[in-house]
């Protein structure tokens, strides 16, 4: 219960991540998707890029490796702020009160691999 | 016999059988009347034991507003011409107790409104006495809070709300617009007293923007815009007292 | 608050207030209320996408051979139909973010329009930007 009221008490934190993610959301994942989950696995597109020698140099690149742990972590967050104040307005009484440790939990848990997976590479 | 428009009104009367019922009334069609018109109308000719609030009829007193066909207005300045020939519901504020007929208690919002010190504060109590002292403010500074200025407590926004309607702990559209008015007065000082209230569990954080308070606001006050502003300034002062470990 | 003044007597009666319950399909009931549901549902696919790039990711820092499975999971058929749907998600999560934004931050001198043209334009010159390293890069 305490780290619940220390999680609860941390909501501008959340807010600010969940502001960051938005934008993140808005600005760069739209033209990631429609080129890397539709016109590439489509054939519309066959950028050189796409292939495991080529990538493994370019995430090797530390600007990209920032790059990419901010837009897949702060999406995460974007989402567990969200989800969990959805999830508090449709009234699941026995869960809502553990709703932050969960989404914030998840997220935090989420980066962390994140952190790993880019330094290994 | 002229035209003729139907309304469903909400009965209640804790009094005399305490159910919660909805009546039916066709009256004559007028052209210009407004909704509330209409229910003095059925007051005065058909049943003089309905009850509603209502002062100014020029949207200026507050006290007039009810759900009209599921969306919360100012009877005073909705018209029937807007939805004749249809029939017309008119209930209570949704989110509210209902007190009697259309009337709801709105201590809740009273009791949140003075919480949120809506007044001017100054960091030194003897400016607050000083009559004599004048408080200089330019068009720019005033341009800051002019909006939020306009509202007349009506309550519409918290009708609207369904964040109010499932926790009603959450201050709330209005209230919460209305400690922005005072924190971003340039004659203000009180934006810490204010802060423990608006940035409560209960205050900012709570809102999930889904806008409807704006929508329905008859003095286009913008709740909205102004708990999201409020949310803003409180991150921002948040991680600056963590920075500094000030409070 | 049951207790109401009574200011005749002056007395505090009893007053037995009527409180209307709220259904759990509140959400289903207004078509706005619907817009902010599918609004915050949006943000499932877009936490499905960062979760599709660490598992990309993942891949690749496992060797060529597990990286190439990987993508050939993601040209599947199935897969290109959810980035379909992730995308059109996220692209209504752009629509009411830069409105919203808007709303916030257009208070004079700028107006709520002016900000969420100015957002448009961004997203417009970031997402060429995007592309282009990604096609040339």
């Amino acid at each position: 219960m305490c780290l619940l009221k220390k999680i609860n008490a941390l909501e501008p934190l959340w807010w600010s991540l969940f502001g960051a993610g938005g934008m993140v959301a808005a600005f760069l994942l739209p033209a990631h998707i429609f080129i890397q989950g539709i016109a590439i696995p489509l054939g519309w597109v066959s950028p050189d890029m796409f292939n495991y020698s080529s990538l493994i140099g370019i995430v090797g690149n530390p600007i990209v490796k920032i790059y990419l742990f901010f837009m897949i972590i702060l999406p995460l967050y974007h989402a567990a702020h969200r989800i969990r104040l959805t999830l508090e307005d449709l009234r699941i009484e026995w869960l809502n009160h553990i709703l932050p440790l969960i989404f914030y939990g998840g997220a935090t848990g989420l980066t962390v691999v994140t952190l790993i997976v880019l330094i290994r590479i | 016999m002229g035209e003729e428009i139907t309304l469903n009104i909400t009965r209640y009367n804790p009094d005399k059988d305490g159910k919660y019922t909805t009546q039916r009334y066709s009256i004559p069609y007028k052209n210009d009347w407004s909704i509330l018109d209409a229910l003095n109308y059925v007051k005065a000719e058909l049943d003089g034991s309905l009850t509603y609030r209502w002062s100014c009829r020029m949207a200026v007193c507050g006290s007039c507003g009810m759900m009209v066909n599921g969306t919360p207005r100012l009877t005073c300045s909705t018209y029937l011409n807007e939805f004749y020939p249809k029939e017309i519901t008119i209930e209570p504020l949704a989110n509210f107790p209902v007190i009697r007929d259309l009337v709801v208690d709105i201590n809740d919002f009273m009791a949140k409104l003075k919480s949120a010190k809506p007044w001017i504060i100054r960091k030194n109590k003897r400016d607050e006495d000083d009559t004599s002292k004048e408080y200089l403010q330019t068009t720019g500074q005033m341009d800051k809070y002019y909006q939020q200025t306009l509202c007349i407590n009506c309550t519409l926004c918290y009708a609207a709300c369904p964040v109010y309607g499932l926790h009603p702990d959450f201050l709330g559209p209005a209230v919460i617009a209305l400690g922005h008015r005072y924190n971003k007065d340039s004659r203000d000082e009180g934006k810490a007293d204010r802060r423990e209230v608006l940035a409560s569990e209960h205050g900012v954080w709570k809102c999930t923007v889904v806008g409807d308070c704006t929508e329905v606001c008859p003095k286009h006050v913008d709740p909205s815009a102004a708990i999201q502003r409020t949310k803003v300034d409180s991150a921002i002062n948040w991680f600056f007292s963590f920075l500094t470990g000030r409070k | 608050m049951a207790h109401s003044m009574n200011s005749i007597s002056g007395k505090t009666e009893a007053t037995k207030t009527y409180r209307r319950d709220i259904p759990n399909t509140w959400w289903l009931k207004k078509g706005s209320y619907f817009l902010f549901i599918l609004r915050e549902i949006s943000s499932v696919f877009v936490a499905l996408y960062a979760i599709f790039l660490l598992i990309q990711l993942c891949a690749l820092s496992g060797g060529q051979e597990r990286y190439e499975s990987t993508a050939a999971v993601f040209k599947s058929g199935w897969m290109i139909i959810l980035h379909v749907v992730i995308w059109v998600f996220v692209m209504y999560n752009m629509v009411t973010w830069f409105r919203i934004s808007g709303r916030i931050f257009g208070a004079k001198p700028l107006s709520p329009v002016l900000v969420t043209i100015s957002n448009y334009i961004i997203w417009l010159i970031v997402s060429i930007g995007i592309i282009f390293l990604l096609l040339k890069g």
